[in-house]
Formats: structure tokens, C-alpha cells, sequence
């Protein structure tokens, strides 16, 4: 049978011998099980000054319209408050508070709570963030049922019920003792969001809620995550972090986010993370930082992968899978360089794909391809781009070395910003 | 080589650091201090001098430093906590208070946005455009420049125009109003406990301190993000506003006790609020004044229906944001049209009492302004929301008085009425 939040604290609770103790005013339960079994009832009384009991959920009974322990009175200790010694607790951590639903992958608030009742055994089954719920708890249901039913008695009002599975509901409220998010059942629900949907759900929370969602989630998600928000949210995200954690996440990023990233945190905090970091990232990280943000060389990723002319095609594939795959950040294309490092020629992975295995590179590849030099400027780029369709697009400087590659993403995410402005919150 | 000396930071040090980032937080106080002065308010602070002369120039000073000590605690409980009033008041007080207290500030605001319409209709009217074509169409630019999300580039516009608001200062001292009696007048509260005065003081108090303030500043620090290390900055925002704010109180009250209050000239419409600014425009007072009428009435009705319906949303658990789609957010969208149009409609009621029903809407600011804040004042006292910086006895004592003294205004009023 199942039983809302809201009629459940309408209920009486008397002890063993009858006698009226106060009305039930919060729960703690198991959040980690799939439907989370009920742990101890706290009871209060009074109206202004609260006082409260808190008695385990397995000396109650649950006798219809009112609930009665097996204990006496006076066996129960009276308390001020029970907060620091119970938490999480249903009514002040999930109750009333945003949580994510990881079903329909946004943050929701939570109107009332939907419990499944087995003989004694109380489960947390739902939340409900429904209209209804809200009007339930307002106390209104029975008046504006009613009036909904007098017009329509099918109203989506009344059979649409706005409720959540648990399993699909994380909880976003934070232990104050650990700075910890409540991990529910398994991460798998939370992992299937992806990052874009994560990211936007970021931007809706406070500071101290964001820290705490990022830092449930693995280093990879978490660069996956924090790569789509804008720069100033990253910046705030970063600097709630410590330093090791920051560094493990610049690591991964990729070499241009993680320059622009690390140009806007504090000199002392940037000099830190830059110390922990691999000698190679930090180098790449190095030569990006002498680049205007908004020209090619501040665009570009110095993570590419480069062929030499001499090599065959089958040598080149082995060369892409074993070398170099795993650090560069786009597999559209490869370029072709020669012992100067001098950018002579570009090959689009397809084309490698269906050439036979024993062709030379320099036979195949593209010759002279199009690029940019690292000093142009990001229309130039977006131009150049356009003009030849390109996925990716090399970076030379003067002497015509290659110094990185811009990929689509980067120069579309300038031009956005550039053609219609940020995308504002309110 | 010391890779940090690549890192570009401008890191200037003490005094001009201090001056970089009091910029770069710069902004909210500042602007909704000037949304504070909105139709409602020139209405309401012209009525107050012209009918009332000196007699209400007092409570310039208190209700100012209340509006201060209201705002920094805003200001403090957006940088602390990073959420909105309507979020914190939902998470810890729960759904019934929620609603009850959302209702509430939805009422003011439509009383508001109507105000912001009169204005539209009463600074037109003077160019001789009729209330029948002018508010229609206002309203539905405000709809289209707040729901294709344009008004981020003209609030600018709007700011800039605000300094129209010079023009009173300046008249005011080209009216001559005897300084000596405004000093005295300033000294000396002079409190009646007759209807008509106790209904413009809780006027003028709702216009200055309106609820929807309290949460507008707060959601401000919060979406520009200024977090508990800058909020000194911020706290220096909010003061500079709010004292922008009083001396534009100041100034139009005094011109309008100078001008208007020995003429014996009853403040029913915009051209006789006008009459104010004749020390300086002469003649164009009336154009002068219906421009900044119009400004101030077009810039709070982008502003007040759009942040209200947000916090209501925001507060009832529904999507909000004009990022998302009518099928998205209905409630959102519901509620910010239906303002507007209800705010319109009650407006082409034919004579309609502009002036009358902007002071109206106004004291119905300040009867709803206590309940608002008591809730706040319980937040910014709870060490679980506040931390270190919950309020101080100084702050606390300001804030009560300010919200027990409206209350007992309001049942002085309601009683004199009897």
C-alpha cells in the first residue's frame, strides 16, 4: 500500500500505552538501497519551540490512522534537535530540495514523498514533483480535485502523476561533515547522463552543490563535463577542488582548454597545478600560454598527430593506433611533416583507410594543405574553414612548421559567441 | 623558467586591486537601485512632497539606511549561499510558506507592473498619445525585448537614460526651497497619526524597500556569480545604490515640496508632477518629465515581471529561464504574460485614476514588505545557511525594527481609517 509523505505527518503517534507523544515530523532511512527502507521515526512536539524524539522505525506500528510504538514515554529522550547526529534525514535533505532526475536528465524539486508501506516495513518509493504534490502539500488536494473534476473529469491534473522512481532520483544534499554528496544505489544512472546535460545542470546549482556533483564523478567525466561551461564556471569549479585533484583533471584536458583555464585561476594556485603536472603537458601548456587568446596560436592544440612522407600506409595505421591515439584530440585527419618539422602535406583518415597498405604516404597524402599561421586571427581561421571544409585545420608559424591543429569545435564555439552572445540564464 | 610568469593575470596590488574588482562586481546594487525608482516611486515621492511638503522628508534618512542594511544582507546571503531567496526560503521553510509567501509577491508585482503601464500611459498621454495605443504596444515590446532575450543589450540604454534623474537634483536647488527649513524638516520627524499621512509614509517605505527587491539583488550576486571572497566588493555595490537611490528620494521630494506644495497643486497626473522640473526646463518640464517617466517605467516593466515570475518558478519547483521553450517552462511563461497582461488591461480601464492607483500599488509594497523580510531575517541568522556570516545585533535590530515598525504603521493605518 502506498502513503505520502504529507499523510503520514497528519498522523498521531502514541506510545505502548496510548498515550498521545507528538506527530511524525522526519525520517532517515537507508538512501543507498534501491528502495530505501525506513530507519527512525523522529517525532516532534509543540508548535513554536520544537521539541523532538527519535525512535528506530522498528518499534513503531503502524495501526491506520495512527502510529503506535512499543515503547513507553518515558523511555524516549527529548532533544532540541536531531540534525547533527541523523543525517541525511528525508525531510530536511530531500524534501523541498533539488535533486536530479536521472531519467529525464534535469534537476527537479522535490514536492512530496511517496512511501511504500509492507505490514510494518516503510520503503521510500517516489518522489513526487508533480503539481499535485504541491497542491498536497499546500493541503488544498480534496478542494481542487474536486474543482478539476467538475470540469474535466480526465484532466492530465489528475492522472498525471508526477512521480519519480527512486532509483532514478540522485540527491544533491551534502553531508556538512564530509562536503559529500549521498551517492544513491549506483552510479550507473548518473554515468548515462551526458556531460552536455550534466554541464547545464551545473549552471543551475550553487557553489557548494556543483563542487560536490563534480567530484562524484571519474576524472574522465569530469574534463567531459567541465570542458562544455563557460570559462568562469570552470574557474569556480577548479578552485573548489585541491590541488592534486586539479592537476589529475588538467592532465586530461586538452592542451588549449586547459591553457585558458589555468590563464584565468589565481598566479599562485596556477603556479601549483602547473608544478604537479606531467613535464610533458606542462610544456605543450607553456608554449600555448604565449599565444593571444583570440588568435590562431591561442586556439590551437599542440595534441596532433603527424606521418612522415617516407612511411607506408599500413605503417602509418600502426603508427595511429599504438602511438599516438591516445593524446590527440581529434581522429579526422593526420598531417605529413617533414625531418624540419615543416607541414608539407595532410591526410584524411578515410582516404588512409581505403588506400592499399603498401603506398607511400607522400603519394597519397594531400600536398600543400590549407592552414593558418599562428598569429591570424580566429575569423581568418573560421574563413579559411569554411572555404576548404575542413574538420580540422593546421597551424604554422613563419617558417611554415607545425606548431598545432584547431579543430571545428573550438572556432565554433568563438563564432557562437561571436554571432549571438552568450546564452543567458535569465 | 618560471612557467607562472606565462600565467596573464592582472594582479595589481592593494588600493587599485581593490578598485579592479569593486568594477568588475559593480552592477547589481546599482541597477536595482535605479529599477527601484521606477513609475511607482516618482509617483509616489512626488505625491509625498507636493501634498505633504517637508512633513515627510525625515524618513528619507531611516528608510534609506533601512533599504542599506536590507541589500547588504541580500548581497551577503547571495555571495554565501549562491541561491536565490525564493530557493533558500523553499528549502527551509517548506511548500505551504513558500506558496503563501510567493502569492504575496505576486500580488505586489502585479500591482507593480500595472504602475509601470500607468507610467507608460501618463508620460505618453503628455505628447498626446492616448492609453489605448501607447500601452498595447509597450506592452508587447516589452514581452518581445524580455522572450527573444534582446534586453540584455538595451538595459544600457535604459541605465544611461537614468540619469535623467539629475534633472531633479538640479531643480531642486534652482527652486530655492529655503534650506534651512529642509534641514530642520530633516530633524525633526513630524509623525500624525492621521490616514492620509500614515498611507504616504507606508507608501514611500514600500516604494523604497519593495519586496521584490530583496529578492532581485540576491539572485543578481548569485548569477554573477560573486562568491564569499569578493562580497565585500558587492557589499559596497548594494551601499553606493542605495545612496544613489536616497538622494533621488531627496531630491524629488524636495522639488516637489518647493514647487508644487505652496502652490496648493494636487498631483493627478503626469503634468502636474511635471510642474517640478519648471525651475529648470520652464516650459519643456513636461517633456522632460514624460521622458523620464517613460524610461523608468519601460526599464522596471523589462525588469519586474520577468525577475518575479523567475522567482515564483524558482520557489514552486517549475522550470524557469527564457533559455527554455513555452512547452518547457508553461509556468514560467504562464505567469510572466499573464502579469503583463493583467498589468495592461487593468490600465485601459477607462478613467482609470493613474496617479491614485501607482501610490496604491505602492503602500500594498509596503504592507506585504514585513512578511517578506521576516523570513529573510530567520535566514540570515541560521548558522546553516550563513556560516561565519550570519547577521549582527546591529544589523539584526535595523532589520526587525524596520519590519515590526511597517507592521505597526499598517495597523495604525487600518485603525485611523476607522
Amino acid at each position: 500500500m502506498f502513503t505520502f509523505f504529507t499523510d503520514i505527518v497528519k498522523k498521531d503517534v502514541v506510545d505502548r500505552h496510548g498515550r498521545f507523544i507528538g506527530h511524525p515530523y522526519d525520517f532517515t532511512a537507508e538512501l543507498e538501497e534501491v528502495y530505501p527502507r525506513i530507519t527512525n521515526l523522529v517525532i516532534s512536539r509543540g508548535v513554536f519551540a520544537k521539541r523532538f524524539f527519535v525512535v528506530p522505525w522498528k518499534e513503531v506500528h503502524q495501526a491506520g490512522k495512527r502510529l503506535e510504538l512499543r515503547v513507553p514515554r518515558e523511555s524516549l529522550a527529548e532533544v532540541d534537535s536531531y540534525r547533527e547526529e541523523y543525517e541525511p534525514t528525508l525531510r530536511s535533505d530531500i524534501l523541498d530540495q533539488q535533486v536530479v532526475d536521472t531519467y529525464n536528465r534535469k534537476l527537479v524539486r522535490v514536492s512530496d514523498l511517496h512511501f511504500l508501506k509492507v505490514d510494518d516495513d516503510l520503503r521510500l518509493a517516489h518522489v513526487d514533483i508533480g503539481l499535485r504534490g504541491l497542491v498536497r502539500r499546500l493541503g488544498w488536494e480534496r478542494v481542487v480535485d474536486g474543482f478539476v473534476r467538475l470540469f474535466n473529469r480526465h484532466a492530465r491534473y489528475l492522472n498525471d502523476e508526477g512521480l519519480i522512481s527512486w532509483k532514478y532520483v540522485q540527491p544533491l544534499s551534502i553531508q556538512s561533515a564530509t562536503g559529500q554528496i549521498q551517492l544513491n544505489v549506483d552510479m550507473n544512472q548518473l554515468r548515462q547522463i551526458p556531460p552536455s546535460d550534466i554541464s547545464t545542470m551545473l549552471m543551475e546549482l550553487d557553489p557548494y552543490q556543483r563542487a560536490a556533483l563534480i567530484k562524484t564523478l571519474d576524472v574522465q567525466r569530469q574534463v567531459d563535463t567541465i570542458t562544455e561551461l563557460d570559462l568562469k564556471l570552470q574557474k569556480d569549479i577548479v578552485e573548489e577542488l585541491d590541488a592534486q585533484a586539479a592537476s589529475r583533471l588538467f592532465e586530461r584536458m586538452p592542451a588549449d582548454e586547459a591553457t585558458d583555464l589555468l590563464a584565468e585561476l589565481d598566479k599562485r594556485d596556477a603556479g601549483r597545478i602547473m608544478g604537479m603536472l606531467s613535464a610533458k603537458k606542462a610544456r605543450e601548456i607553456t608554449e600555448l600560454m604565449e599565444h593571444e587568446s583570440d588568435s590562431a596560436g591561442g586556439l590551437m592544440t599542440t595534441e596532433f598527430i603527424t606521418l612522415r612522407p617516407s612511411m607506408t600506409v599500413g605503417q602509418a595505421i600502426d603508427h595511429i593506433r599504438c602511438v599516438e591515439i591516445q593524446k590527440a584530440e581529434t581522429i579526422y585527419s593526420a598531417f605529413v611533416v617533414d625531418e624540419h618539422e615543416v607541414l608539407i602535406g595532410s591526410i584524411l583518415f578515410r582516404r588512409l583507410l581505403l588506400e592499399p597498405l603498401e603506398s607511400k604516404i607522400g603519394d597519397v597524402m594531400q600536398q600543400k594543405p590549407p592552414a593558418v599561421n599562428v598569429d591570424d586571427s580566429v575569423k581568418d581561421v573560421a574563413y579559411t574553414m569554411d572555404k576548404y571544409n575542413l574538420y580540422t585545420l593546421p597551424a604554422i608559424d613563419d617558417e611554415g612548421r607545425l606548431e598545432g591543429i584547431i579543430t571545428v569545435d573550438d572556432v565554433l564555439h568563438a563564432a557562437v559567441e561571436e554571432a549571438w552572445g552568450k546564452r543567458g540564464g535569465l | 623558467m618560471d612557467i607562472t610568469q606565462k600565467v596573464k593575470i592582472p594582479a595589481p596590488k592593494g588600493f587599485w586591486r581593490n578598485i579592479v574588482i569593486f568594477l568588475a562586481v559593480l552592477g547589481p546594487g546599482i541597477i536595482t537601485a535605479n529599477v527601484d525608482n521606477d513609475a511607482g516611486g516618482i509617483a509616489t515621492y512626488s505625491v509625498a512632497g507636493a501634498h505633504f511638503g517637508y512633513d515627510l522628508l525625515w524618513a528619507v534618512v531611516p528608510v534609506v539606511f533601512a533599504l542599506i542594511v536590507v541589500q547588504e544582507m541580500s548581497a551577503r546571503m547571495g555571495a554565501v549561499t549562491g541561491k536565490g531567496l525564493a530557493d533558500l526560503i523553499r528549502e527551509h521553510f517548506g511548500a505551504k510558506i513558500t506558496f503563501y509567501a510567493m502569492a504575496a509577491l505576486l500580488i505586489t508585482n502585479l500591482g507593480n507592473t500595472m504602475t509601470e503601464f500607468s507610467g507608460i500611459a501618463a508620460s505618453l498621454e503628455i505628447f498626446g498619445i492616448t492609453k489605448y495605443i501607447s500601452v498595447p504596444v509597450a506592452a508587447l515590446v516589452v514581452w518581445l525585448l524580455v522572450v527573444k532575450g534582446t534586453y540584455k543589450i538595451v538595459e544600457k540604454v535604459f541605465l544611461v537614460a537614468c540619469l535623467f534623474y539629475v534633472t531633479y537634483i538640479v531643480s531642486g536647488f534652482l527652486a530655492d526651497p529655503g534650506w534651512g527649513e529642509v534641514g530642520l524638516a530633516m530633524v525633526t520627524p513630524e509623525v500624525r497619526l492621521d490616514a492620509p499621512y500614515l498611507y504616504m509614509l507606508i507608501g514611500v517605505i514600500g516604494t523604497t524597500i519593495a519586496p521584490w527587491q530583496l529578492f532581485f539583488l540576491q539572485s543578481s550576486i548569485v548569477e554573477k556569480g560573486v562568491g564569499v571572497e569578493h562580497y565585500k566588493h558587492s557589499r559596497w555595490d548594494a551601499v553606493v545604490g542605495c545612496v544613489m537611490a536616497g538622494i533621488v528620494v531627496f531630491f524629488i521630494m524636495v522639488a516637489c515640496a518647493a514647487t508644487l506644495n505652496p502652490a496648493g497643486i494636487r498631483v493627478e497626473g503626469a503634468a502636474d508632477a511635471a510642474l517640478a522640473l519648471a525651475p529648470l526646463a520652464g516650459r519643456y518640464c513636461s517633456w522632460l518629465f514624460a521622458f523620464g517617466l517613460f524610461n523608468a517605467s519601460i526599464f522596471a516593466a523589462c525588469v519586474l515581471p520577468l525577475a518575479v515570475a523567475y522567482y515564483v518558478c524558482e520557489g514552486l519547483g517549475f522550470e524557469a529561464g527564457i533559455n527554455k521553450t513555452f512547452s518547457e517552462a508553461p509556468q514560467f511563461y504562464g505567469l510572466f504574460t499573464a502579469t503583463i497582461l493583467i498589468g495592461m488591461g487593468v490600465v485601459l480601464i477607462p478613467d482609470f485614476p493613474l496617479f491614485r492607483m501607482m501610490v496604491l500599488s505602492q503602500v500594498v509594497n509596503g504592507i506585504v514588505l514585513p512578511f517578506i523580510l521576516i523570513f529573510m531575517i530567520i535566514l540570515v541568522n541560521r548558522t546553516d545557511v550563513m556560516g561565519e556570516l550570519k547577521n549582527g545585533r546591529f544589523w539584526n535590530a535595523v532589520s526587525w525594527i524596520t519590519a515590526l515598525g511597517v507592521m505597526l504603521l499598517t495597523a495604525l493605518m487600518a485603525i485611523s481609517y476607522f
